[in-house]
């Protein structure tokens, strides 16, 4: 879920990468010894995760699992997708330098949002375990599509029929994730319950 | 950084030289608004080409999927803006205003692209954690950046491993629930056995000596010709403010 370079105004740029600072700044704060190697190999298996291309009908999806980072992670999601996002910016040119604080927002705010507000219900059995789980992964995706929107249509009314089409083209992506989230958590939680 | 022992200088262009004129140029180009400026970030972008060394057919395929997303934007930003009608689509207009923008917009986006490729992208992940460490970006950040490109292959193979797994035990790929269920339940494996391997990992960088600190071993070393890219890169962004200031 990215934005391309050369679209955004500049005022959204500079928010998008203030916000960034501050959101890496707070994740990477109480990150020390072994909750630090957790992040950086978390984040790998992450990315990895985000390159596997799920069969849908005729075509395939890759999902996002920003909900289940958040999850997982807490602040911590926010260090961990920015640096995801600059390796996919190095490694396959996915957005790009400017417009990475952007994304960095785009999906790191919503995950750890998220995440943070579904640890209540996460800790819980049953089907409150459930909604929490579905919704750190629907609500997550939600959040960052919403952010998309709002920082295309604030660079300019030009970007609001693509902003439009975007954001309704993504959305089904919340089911989806919702669901893959509540698989994957649903199996960690009986496998590690000490997580949550 | 991982995969990188040697202390000396590595041949070629400094990292920071090319993290920082690449900054500076893709910021400039960034938030220009004239056509003049865009066309200057163009040629510096095919400037830039000359410090990437070939992969001609690399360039070619990222530069039409970075395209693919700018026909989106040509399809739909001139019907967002209001001018003189080229086309009309039952009460849609679109405008020969909204297509010269989202033309400019496109322009930008190529520009920075190239301007990318040229200068960071010959750089390996480990050169980077070099170049942003030695730029004063937080050691924790560096080290999770150091971490992340290190396991991703591991990853892709441990994942690789329990598909194959799956699939000698009669998986079939496809669109089900009971395919998505399984593939939910391999991604819950992959993220269980990386929280393993990170206690490990974590267990023998102690028994190295790792104190939490990130120590790069990447032999930097600033020469004459990065003062140089450094200047040339200066005197883009000037003529890039200078262009807009023309055009205002």
């Amino acid at each position: 879920m990215h934005i391309s370079e050369g679209v955004l105004s500049a005022p959204v740029l500079a928010g998008g990468a203030v916000l960034a600072v501050a959101g890496i700044a707070v994740g990477l704060r109480k990150l020390e010894g072994e909750a630090l190697v957790r992040t950086g190999v978390l984040s790998a298996a992450f990315f990895a995760a985000s390159l596997v291309h799920l069969p849908i009908g005729p075509s395939s999806i890759h999902l996002v699992l920003s909900g289940l980072m958040g999850a997982m992670l807490g602040f911590a999601a926010f260090p961990a997708i920015f640096v995801g996002l600059l390796l996919q910016a190095l490694l396959f040119q996915f957005g790009g330098l400017t417009v990475l604080g952007v994304n960095a927002v785009v999906m790191g705010l919503p995950a750890v949002i998220c995440g943070l507000a579904a640890r209540p219900l996460l800790s819980r059995s049953g089907p409150a375990f459930a909604v929490g789980a579905f919704a750190c992964g629907a609500l997550s995706i939600l959040g960052s599509l919403t952010l998309l929107y709002l920082a295309l249509v604030l660079s300019g009314d030009a970007l609001s029929v693509f902003a439009g089409l975007f954001f309704w083209a993504h959305l089904a992506l919340m089911g989806i994730e919702g669901a893959i989230t509540l698989v994957i958590l649903g199996f960690l939680k009986r496998m590690r319950p000490e997580l949550f | 950084m991982s995969g990188q022992c040697a202390q000396e200088a590595q041949p070629g262009l400094d990292p920071r030289s090319r993290l920082l004129c690449a900054l500076g140029l893709c910021v400039a180009v960034a938030v220009c608004r004239s056509w003049p400026a865009a066309l200057a970030g163009l040629g510096f972008g095919a400037a830039c080409l000359a410090l990437n060394s070939g992969r001609w057919g690399a360039l070619a395929r990222r530069l039409a999927l970075v395209n693919v997303f700018f026909l989106g934007l040509i399809a739909t930003v001139p019907l967002a803006v209001p001018g003189d009608p080229l086309l009309r689509l039952g009460s849609l207009a679109f405008t020969r205003e909204g297509l010269m923008l989202a033309l400019h917009m496109t322009a930008k986006g190529n520009a920075i692209f190239l301007i990318f490729w040229g200068l960071v992208q010959p750089l390996s992940p480990p050169r980077l954690g070099s170049a942003l460490s030695a730029l004063g970006v937080p050691d924790k950040l560096c080290l999770i950046l150091s971490l992340t490109f290190r396991y991703l292959d591991l990853m892709r193979h441990e994942w690789d491993r329990l598909v194959t797994a799956a699939r000698l035990r009669g998986f079939t790929p496809g669109t089900s629930r009971r395919a998505w269920g399984t593939y939910g339940l391999l991604l819950a494996l992959l993220f269980m056995r990386a929280m393993d391997k990170s206690a490990a990992i974590h267990q023998a960088m102690i028994c190295r000596g790792f104190d939490g600190r990130f120590r790069s071993l990447g032999g930097l070393r600033w020469r004459a010709v990065d003062t140089a890219l450094g200047v040339a890169a200066c005197a883009g962004i000037v003529l890039v403010a200078v262009l807009e200031r023309g055009s205002a």
